[in-house]
């Protein structure tokens, strides 16, 4: 920790007196007064709108119509009966899982290398989480001009390597949910790697000397020492990227726009409420999404509250 | 057959390693800046040009002069700095309270937090127009700061709870022998410690605020009110692809964060660690 550690603190001796001075307030006050502004926030922000969210997901509510009319669970009985419903479901759960395992991957590996001591370490580190740290719609405008058919970089790499060849269009319906996997996973693997980069460096090293010097090689060291150490980590990071993932609005729509192909639930959402005006429908499926997401939660602090019971 | 068994030691394959992912990751801000700064005639000549001998910075000068950036640069600054200022003050005040005393429901609360810090930020942006309507704050930047400084809220007190419990109690103690009060204890001896967590949650609670394009679109509706990535957007969608306009503008929007970064990353990484994931 910091060294201006007040010097007194460690030779003060004696006792402490706590119970000689006499509270004037019950401490336990102290504690409530003090959460009490962040309670607020996050009750009048998150709290407060979902119970709104709840009641607008049972009524008919439209934009532009001025009558609102429960209609019980119609929202959701429409639903489960709509086909684009489950096929933005199947897309949701696709673009989750194809980038939550290439950026754990992906993530290690670069962790692992700025792990090592190398000259320009810092900048190196910088350069990578920087994708991470800029905003999504940066992140959409630099590639869509990189993957641009006609004067893109991409485009003209693919014609000097290929020469005769033509560069599919990156951009277009076939391909653009590919591209946007591509391009969330260069986003969001920094996440990956600060993560495990710092369960790292409290990977106790005399360990990994120890191993060394059996002769043990670097694969097996790997397998053998590292992963181990990093698994509960990598288990909590699967769990957190994946609500992340699941939930992603911004590099989805500034990149890839609202098309079948990529209409994602969080996408449907915004377009049935903004795009359709349609409140109710939309506020269901809002809540499917807040549903979803508690149960995720839940499981996400089940195995985080079993892993600190592990290693106590 | 030496070659591949050369490349195959492990300081070649840090250097290869590290070579392959410094240049995927800086190609494209290269390609950015690069492409911010080349006269019209670069701009689409065949095979492309990846230098250019005459910048010219007339796409910055446009961006500036007509596009109203400085306005929404300074609508993103009050509103992110805003948001990470009260979102740390209330934070660390709960993370204090969180982590000194005792009270029914305090282990509740760090439950239910974590809970909050899963939000979808989607999920909530509706019902929140609909409240900020009847509150008369759309379009201010008041909303805006309690809106993004809501959710941080979340992630920084996770954040910040390791730190504050690692700061042993007897320094406090010490403090009150000395005749602090709570307050002057918290403010003296507690805060200092606790430095490195904080600047590692202003930047992630600013970053939040910085990048984020959903509340804004949804929450701001007036012009001059709106934010960068959504004033981005709009310029996108305006702009009928005038790239050198475009990436002059992710050039200018982006890179101050970086060296910003660049100053505070050995922060980020411990405060991270300490933190959020462990």
């Amino acid at each position: 920790m910091l060294t201006d550690t007040p010097v007194r603190a460690e030779t003060g001796t004696g006792p402490p007196l706590k119970a000689a001075r006499k509270p004037r307030m019950p401490q336990w006050f102290w504690g409530v007064l003090l959460v009490i502004p962040s309670a607020v926030l996050v009750l009048g922000v998150i709290a407060v709108p979902i119970v709104y969210l709840a009641r607008l997901s049972l009524t008919d509510a439209h934009a532009y119509l001025p009558r609102i009319n429960d209609i019980g669970l119609g929202n959701f009985a429409n639903l489960a009966a709509s086909p684009q419903f489950w096929q933005s479901l199947r897309t949701t759960l696709l673009y989750a899982v194809l980038t939550v395992v290439i950026q754990l991957v992906l993530g290690v590996v670069v962790a692992l290398l700025m792990h090592q001591n190398f000259r320009g370490r810092g900048v190196v580190r910088l350069i990578a989480i920087a994708p991470y740290m800029i905003p999504a719609i940066i992140v959409a405008l630099v590639w869509r001009w990189l993957l641009e058919p006609n004067n893109g970089a991409y485009s003209w790499f693919v014609r000097t390597v290929l020469p005769g060849a033509d560069a599919v269009n990156l951009l277009s319906p076939t391909w653009i949910f590919a591209s946007l996997v591509v391009v969330s996973v260069w986003m969001y693997t920094p996440f990956v790697v600060i993560s495990v980069l710092a369960r790292l460096q409290t990977v106790d090293p005399s360990v990994i000397e120890a191993s060394t010097v059996d002769g043990a090689g670097p694969w097996r060291r790997f397998w053998h020492i590292i992963l181990p150490e990093l698994s509960a980590v990598l288990l909590t990071l699967a769990l957190l990227r994946f609500m992340f993932m699941f939930t992603k609005f911004d590099i989805v729509y500034l990149f890839a726009g609202t098309g079948q192909e990529v209409r994602t639930l969080p996408l449907l959402t915004f377009q049935t409420i903004f795009g359709e005006s349609r409140l109710g429908a939309g506020a269901s499926l809002a809540m499917v999404m807040f549903v979803l997401l508690v149960v995720f939660t839940t499981v996400y602090l089940k195995t985080l509250h079993r892993r600190s019971e592990d290693t106590e | 057959m030496s070659t591949l068994k050369r490349l195959t030691q492990p300081r070649y394959v840090l250097a290869i390693g590290i070579v392959i992912v410094v240049a995927v990751n800086l190609f494209p801000f290269y390609w950015m800046v690069l492409t911010s700064v080349k006269p019209g005639t670069e701009l689409f000549s065949n095979p492309p040009r990846f230098f250019t001998t005459m910048p010219d910075f007339g796409a910055y000068v446009r961006l500036i002069e007509s596009t109203g950036f400085l306005t929404y640069a300074k609508n993103s600054v009050i509103i992110s700095t805003g948001a990470t200022l009260l979102s740390i003050a209330v934070s660390a005040m709960a993370a204090y309270g969180l982590t000194r005393f005792k009270f029914p429901g305090s282990k509740a609360f760090t439950t239910g937090i974590l809970y909050a810090y899963t939000f979808a930020p989607i999920v909530v942006v509706v019902p929140l127009y609909g409240l900020f309507r009847d509150l008369g704050l759309i379009n201010t930047y008041g909303g805006m700061i309690l809106a993004y400084a809501s959710f941080g809220v979340p992630f920084s007190m996770w954040l910040l709870r390791p730190f504050f419990n690692s700061i042993p109690k007897e320094l406090e103690e010490a403090a009150f022998l000395d005749g602090a009060n709570r307050v002057k204890s918290a403010w003296y001896v507690v805060l200092p410690q606790a430095t490195p967590g904080i600047i590692a949650v202003s930047v992630f609670t600013f970053l939040l605020a910085w990048e984020d394009y959903l509340f804004a679109r949804v929450l701001i509706t007036d012009t001059n009110m709106k934010t960068l990535p959504v004033a981005l957007h709009d310029l996108q969608n305006a702009s009928l692809q005038d790239w050198p306009l475009l990436m002059a503008a992710a050039a200018l929007v982006s890179l101050p964060v970086l060296l910003a970064f660049l100053y505070l990353q050995k922060y980020l990484i411990a405060g991270w660690g300490a933190g959020a994931i462990k």
